[in-house]
């Protein structure tokens, strides 16, 4: 496993999925995916995920279901929201428990540079933890 | 000008002309009967007197006794119309003659007339004793009428009795036709009809003015009569005036049992007929000016509601083009990067491989926003006044459905379509059957808000084409189920719905000529659907012009 990170891709759509497992594991990072929230879910309780990035509207269980779940299980682990909606308020109101949010069509830098930040911010925040531990 | 003369004084008028005109003949009537009456009288009472005279005077005109005679003229003069009186004897001499003052003259002429001959023309009367004539005085004024009568001298042996009596009557009874007479001379006299002209023209005044005064009485009555009689009349007029100006609350008395009475209930009865027709027009211009209002509010409406509905479906479709965009963007930029790393180090197999699967990924995302975009197009088109043409519904079910398929997965629908194959064409606007069908799969989805199941299926029938689209849903209260094509209808929260999506979709339908209808049962699900007639005889004009199968819709 590249020593970077693993990050959860979910999203419906086959296209994303596929740009950012290309695109992560370029970058170093190892990818998983999932084409719903419930898969997701199932994902993220096998563990070592940490970072997840996900579509709002999907099937079976949608993203800020899916959210509100992972909050209760794991609230530090970092969410990047893609969504598709041009209505930014109603994006931002599904998605507030979101650690970023990014609006489809993304650009790629922009996408890397808040997987760093937030990354970067995981990491003091898991030094933190470790210490204390 | 011409003078306007009103019902009343007409009225007035005629029946006073003929008032006037009776009571003007009956007057004269009266006036000539009664002056023929008095003039009788006098004619009698003249040719008496003269008749008398003459019976009297016969022996004392034999015998020459002008004592007697003298006294019986003066008896006869004591009478107050006699102007003279005169004897003449067979042979001409005048034997007495007495007259009033100034009347000699007139004395004179008659005597002297009579010695002639006395004229048998104009006679005013005769008789076996006396005839008379009549003439004006020297003035003209007065009128004289001159009495002759003849001196008869009867037989010896009544003139023997009748001295031997000494009656001188004629009382002696009828005398025998044997009897025997002689003219011994004869009578003049005249007699004046003044007296009588005066007593005339007193009655004839006193007529006059007592028929003037009646007259003037009867006029009043008329009057009064009339005006009473037409004062309803009036009353309608002044009635018809102010209901002429718009007072429709005005009534006539209708007291009256005859004819005006009559008049009034009729009047009366116009006036609330004028009344309620004129305020049952004013309040269907009313109704209508509302009816227009109505419409261009509902218009409006429908107009928001297709926006609405638009709005609606911006929503999917963005989310449905952001997906294909992203890939497309983000493969751009990943190519991009890469090429511009292996610029310097030399492009491998491997890597072109990589790079064409880029390439092919971001033509089919691009293929799929173009139909997206065509999609978008049809359902655009909805709204401008589009050509009817002739449609596939299976083909219009599967654009819908491909429109709003990531909407229907979002809300866990899964979609089951049983189109039947070959499924004739109908007349309508493409875009409008996309509008109608996206709206009820939507009111579908709605009515399943944990997800469900929507069947779509097409059927063909003698000459229409159904297509029902099912849900597993809430379902609609049957009170309900009548009144959801009505405009405003909704059973969502205020804020949720216009309440105006089957209503536009109900008007879209029938646009096309189409039928729609649901059933459904709580708690089960509904079900819409939707008939259009088959397009045969336009379809079989087209396809028999062109020699060739029916083109389907021209290509964008």
């Amino acid at each position: 496993m590249p020593g970077k990170g693993h990050i959860l891709v979910v999203d419906d759509e086959l296209v994303i999925r596929s740009l950012l497992s290309e695109m992560l594991s370029e970058d170093g990072f190892s990818v998983a995916t999932a084409e719903d929230g419930r898969r997701g879910l199932e994902c993220i309780r096998q563990g070592g995920v940490d970072l997840v990035i996900s579509d709002i509207h999907m099937p079976v269980m949608d993203g800020p279901q899916m959210l509100q779940e992972l909050k209760r299980t794991d609230p530090c682990l970092p969410v990047i929201v893609l969504d598709s909606i041009p209505d930014r308020s109603v994006a931002e109101s599904q998605a507030e428990s979101a650690d970023a949010c990014l609006s489809k069509p993304f650009n790629l830098q922009e996408l890397r540079d808040t997987i760093g930040r937030l990354h970067g911010h995981l990491d003091t925040l898991r030094s933190i933890t470790g210490m204390t531990e | 000008m011409r003078m306007r003369f009103g019902i009343r004084t007409k009225a007035i008028a005629g029946i006073s002309a003929l008032l006037i005109m009776l009571a003007v003949s009956l007057m004269s009537l009266s006036l000539y009967n009664h002056n023929r009456g008095i003039r009788a009288e006098l004619l009698k009472r003249g040719g008496v007197s003269a008749e008398n005279l003459a019976y009297n005077a016969a022996y004392p005109v034999l015998i020459g006794d002008t004592v007697s005679l003298v006294d019986f003229i003066g008896g006869v003069l004591a009478e107050k119309e006699v102007l003279y009186v005169g004897l003449v004897d067979s042979d001409g001499r005048v034997l007495v003659q007495r007259c009033r003052d100034g009347m000699e003259t007139v004395m004179e002429r008659a005597l002297e007339r009579d010695l002639r001959a006395r004229p048998r023309s104009p006679n005013l009367e005769t008789s076996e004793h006396f005839d008379a004539i009549e003439t004006r005085d020297e003035a003209g004024h007065d009128r004289i009428i001159h009495f002759h009568s003849p001196i008869r001298l009867k037989s010896d042996r009544d003139s023997e009795l009748a001295s031997e009596f000494g009656l001188y009557s004629n009382q002696l009874g009828p005398q025998t036709p044997e009897a025997h007479e002689e003219i011994v001379g004869f009578v003049c006299l005249g007699i004046t009809t003044q007296h009588i002209d005066e007593t005339i023209a007193g009655v004839r005044n006193k007529m006059i003015w007592t028929t003037a005064i009646a007259i003037f009485l009867a006029m009043l009555v008329v009057s009064a009569v009339v005006r009473i009689g037409l004062r309803p009349i009036h009353e309608l007029v002044a009635a018809t005036r102010r209901v002429a100006s718009g007072d429709y609350s005005s009534k006539v008395r209708e007291e009256r049992n005859d004819e005006i009475g009559d008049l009034a209930v009729s009047f009366n009865k116009m006036t609330a007929d004028l009344k309620s027709s004129r305020d049952a027009l004013v309040e269907k211009e009313l109704l209508e000016a509302l009816v227009v209002e109505l419409r261009e509010t509902q218009e409006q409406l429908v107009q928001a509601g297709k926006l609405a509905a638009v709005g609606q479906l911006a929503a999917g479709v963005a989310h449905e083009i952001n997906n294909p965009l992203a890939g497309i963007m983000g493969y751009a930029q990943l190519l991009s990067e890469k090429m511009r790393r292996k610029k310097d180090q030399g492009i491998t197999s491997d890597d072109v491989g990589r790079y064409l699967s880029y390439v092919e990924n971001m033509e089919k995302q691009s293929q799929r926003c173009k139909q997206i975009v065509q999609n978008l197009l049809k359902f655009a088109r909805a709204s401008s006044h589009e050509e009817m043409e002739l449609v596939d519904c299976n083909d219009s079910l599967r654009e819908t459905v491909s429109l709003i398929e990531h909407q229907l997965e979002t809300h866990h629908i899964a979609v089951t379509m049983t189109l039947a194959p070959n499924l004739p064409r109908v007349m309508g606007h493409p875009g409008k059957m996309q509008q109608i069908l996206t709206n009820i799969i939507i009111n579908a989805m709605q009515a399943m808000p944990d997800g469900g199941k929507i069947t779509i299926t097409t059927e063909q029938q003698p000459d229409a084409v159904v297509l029902t689209v099912a849900d597993t849903g809430v379902g609609i209260k049957q009170e309900h189920l009548d009144k959801i094509f009505e405009p405003f209808f909704t059973t969502k929260e205020i804020g949720q719905g216009t309440g105006l999506g089957l209503s536009v979709t109900y008007g879209l339908v029938h646009d096309m000529g189409g039928e729609i209808s649901a059933r459904s049962k709580v708690g089960e699900g509904s079900a819409f659907a939707i008939t259009f007639p088959i397009a045969q005889s336009r379809a079989a004009a087209e396809q028999g012009e062109s020699g060739a199968p029916v083109a389907s819709r021209p290509v964008q």
